[in-house]
């Protein structure tokens, strides 16, 4: 059974820098043990601040974090113990080898010398490292890199993981890899907080995620409660160059176009008219060609992170 | 809930196990004898993060030691006179150790910091005093080969009457400490790695040329001689001195007593400015 008693509660988190940028604004969220929680926004979102105040690097301006019964905010050491973290930029393993690189930091987070040893030659093996072990990071390619740091950082977990974009330079292979590790890890029962920006990825690999922009918690849920509901459709028509906007139908409950691409909701109810619709844009020469489709969590994130956008232009200047 | 293989993944709140990640949260261990399990696993990470540059660090100290050792027998005309000779070569391995612990930890911290890794660093689960503690160990290693041949080489050339009594070993230590905690205040306190840069340089100067470290007292001005009565420079020559040669060296404890002050009040800066936290 997963104790609840570890749960990360982040409590109406704010966070000002001394030049006046907030960065993150009254967050208030909520990680199960188990669980696998994606922080998702756009450059400059506040994700990373987020983590930081979360792992004592930063001093939250006010608001609460709080795991297993402890105020992580007045007690930074106990955060750093019980959370494991992987920064968004570089491991300092410029001279280490890869394999000492993790069972190093595997004793400094306090485990034993053969348990550790065991469990870094198994995440070698898992995240398909085995070839790099006695490399050192100086010669390591990104990608490499990285995976090397998520295993410094997973081979002896705490309470709380939190990974900062984590696959940035991964190839596609080892990406599956290490979502694999993330979800054994989340089956061992820490809570794993993971920042992305990739929605396709959060989709897949998160069991809740938080939509986060300009610091503010915009919307959070499963990634199927995210997306539009069951009850709408994605048509998306690539209009032929040079040709306007075609005119709106009341079917459409909201379209964007990005180059020669529409891409339009419609209620699913509705599916027949738009094919026929679209179809006929087709016939005329209006349009080359059309696909109807389920609506995916980019359309939720687009349509989030966009209307905050038109509603805030200045922000983030 | 506990791994099938027994591994560190285990994180059954219940089991009392032996790392953060297995521990439960109101029993982190916490006191001396957890204290003492960090320590050696964060030398052990210091000495692996920093192989590459801590041997050339030691050859250059040893070189620079020995080389301003004989250096300074160049300003003389003739017979160096022997109360410079003693405070040549007391003063040069104090000036080696300050050194070292002065810009050491401020240039691989000023490093990290553009390099983008002192995060992962900050973030690593051992309490600060144990980070400090590893830190101090290294640089009394990379110093002390630099120390031995800095006076091994000073016997040599200027014949002082050396009476190396074991308390050398105390008093090196000590001037590492202080030189390391003010290393310590300014890589932490000072965020900007050009302005730590700038710092260290001055603090350089200041030691070498303006305090009674390498010269006796009479050949300062008299209020440059009560300005360094506060400062650490002179303390740690004093020090250094007593536990080199054989005639009774005045102030000793109001030295250690100021050295102790120093230390003190830059580990309490230094921590201010971590626990400050951005
Ligand atoms: N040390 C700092 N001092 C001042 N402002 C900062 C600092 N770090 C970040 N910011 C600002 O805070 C805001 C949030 O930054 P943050 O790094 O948390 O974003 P992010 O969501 O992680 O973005 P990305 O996806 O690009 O990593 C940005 O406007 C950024 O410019
Ligand atoms: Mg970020």
């Amino acid at each position: 059974m997963i104790s609840s008693g570890w749960s990360l509660c982040v409590d109406d988190l704010t966070k000002v820098y001394r030049r006046g940028t907030v960065a993150n604004d009254s967050v208030c969220l909520r990680v199960e043990p188990g669980e696998v929680y994606g922080l998702l926004g756009p450059n400059g979102a506040g994700k990373s601040t987020l983590v930081k105040q979360v792992i004592g690097l930063l001093r939250p301006t006010s608001g609460r974090i709080t795991l297993g019964g402890r105020d992580l905010v007045a007690d930074p050491a106990a955060a750093r113990r019980l959370c494991s973290y992987l920064p968004q930029a570089q491991m300092p393993i410029e001279s280490l080898r890869s394999l000492e690189a993790i069972e190093l930091t595997g004793r400094i987070r306090g485990g034993g010398r053969n348990p550790v040893r065991r469990r870094a030659r198994e995440l070698l093996d898992a995240l398909d490292l085995g070839e790099w072990e006695r490399t050192t990071g100086a010669r390591l390619s990104g990608g490499v890199r990285r995976l090397v740091g998520f295993a410094m950082v997973t081979v002896w977990p705490g309470r709380v993981v939190i990974l900062d974009e984590p696959t940035n330079d991964v190839d596609p292979l080892r990406r599956r890899l290490l979502w694999d590790e993330v979800r054994r890890l989340a089956g061992d029962g820490a809570a794993i907080v993971l920042v992305t920006h990739n929605v396709l990825e959060a989709e897949k690999a998160v069991d809740r995620l938080a939509i986060i922009d300009r610091g503010r918690l915009l919307a959070e849920g499963t990634p199927s409660a995210l997306k539009d509901g069951k009850d709408r459709l994605r048509l998306q028509v690539m209009l032929r160059p040079g040709r306007e906007d075609p005119a709106p139908e009341p079917f459409v409950l909201g379209s964007v176009r990005t180059g020669h691409t529409l891409v339009a909701t419609v209620g699913s109810q509705d599916a027949g008219a738009a094919i026929a619709w679209a179809q006929r844009l087709v016939d005329v020469g209006h349009a080359e060609e059309y696909a109807l489709t389920a609506t995916t969590l980019e359309d939720a994130y687009i349509r989030l992170t966009g209307a905050a956008a038109l509603d805030d232009p200045g922000a983030r200047s | 809930m506990t791994a099938p293989d027994g591994t560190g993944t285990t994180v059954d709140p219940t089991a009392g196990g032996s790392g953060p990640g297995t521990a439960g949260a109101a029993e982190l261990r916490t006191g001396p004898r957890y204290w003492v399990s960090c320590y050696p696993r964060m030398v052990a990470w210091q000495f692996a993060t920093l192989r590459l540059y801590l041997p050339v660090l030691a050859v250059v100290q040893v070189l620079a030691g020995v080389g301003f050792v004989l250096g300074i027998g160049l300003f003389f005309p003739g017979e160096v006179p022997h109360r410079s000779a003693v405070y040549v070569s007391t003063g040069v391995p104090v000036i080696n150790l300050y050194l070292l612990g002065l810009v050491l930890l401020p240039q691989v911290i000023g490093q990290q910091r553009l390099a983008k890794t002192y995060d992962f660093t900050q973030s690593l689960p051992v309490p600060r005093s144990v980070g400090f503690a590893a830190w101090y160990t290294m640089t009394l290693l990379v110093g002390a080969p630099a120390v031995v041949a800095t006076l091994a080489a000073a016997a040599l050339r200027y014949d002082p009457g050396f009476a190396v009594s074991l308390a050398v070993v105390p008093a090196a230590a000590l001037v590492c400490l202080t030189a390391t905690a003010v290393g310590q205040a300014m890589a932490h306190a000072v965020a900007e790695p050009m302005v730590v840069q700038v710092l260290t340089q001055i603090l350089n100067f200041l030691a070498i040329g303006f305090a009674p470290v390498c010269m006796p007292p009479e050949q300062l001005p008299d209020w440059l001689v009560t300005v360094n009565r506060w400062l650490p420079f002179d303390a740690m020559a004093v020090v250094m001195r007593s536990a080199l040669v054989e005639q009774p060296v005045a102030g000793v404890a109001r030295a250690c007593l100021v050295l102790a002050a120093w230390t003190a009040a830059c580990l309490a800066l230094a921590g201010w400015a971590v626990g400050r936290r951005g």
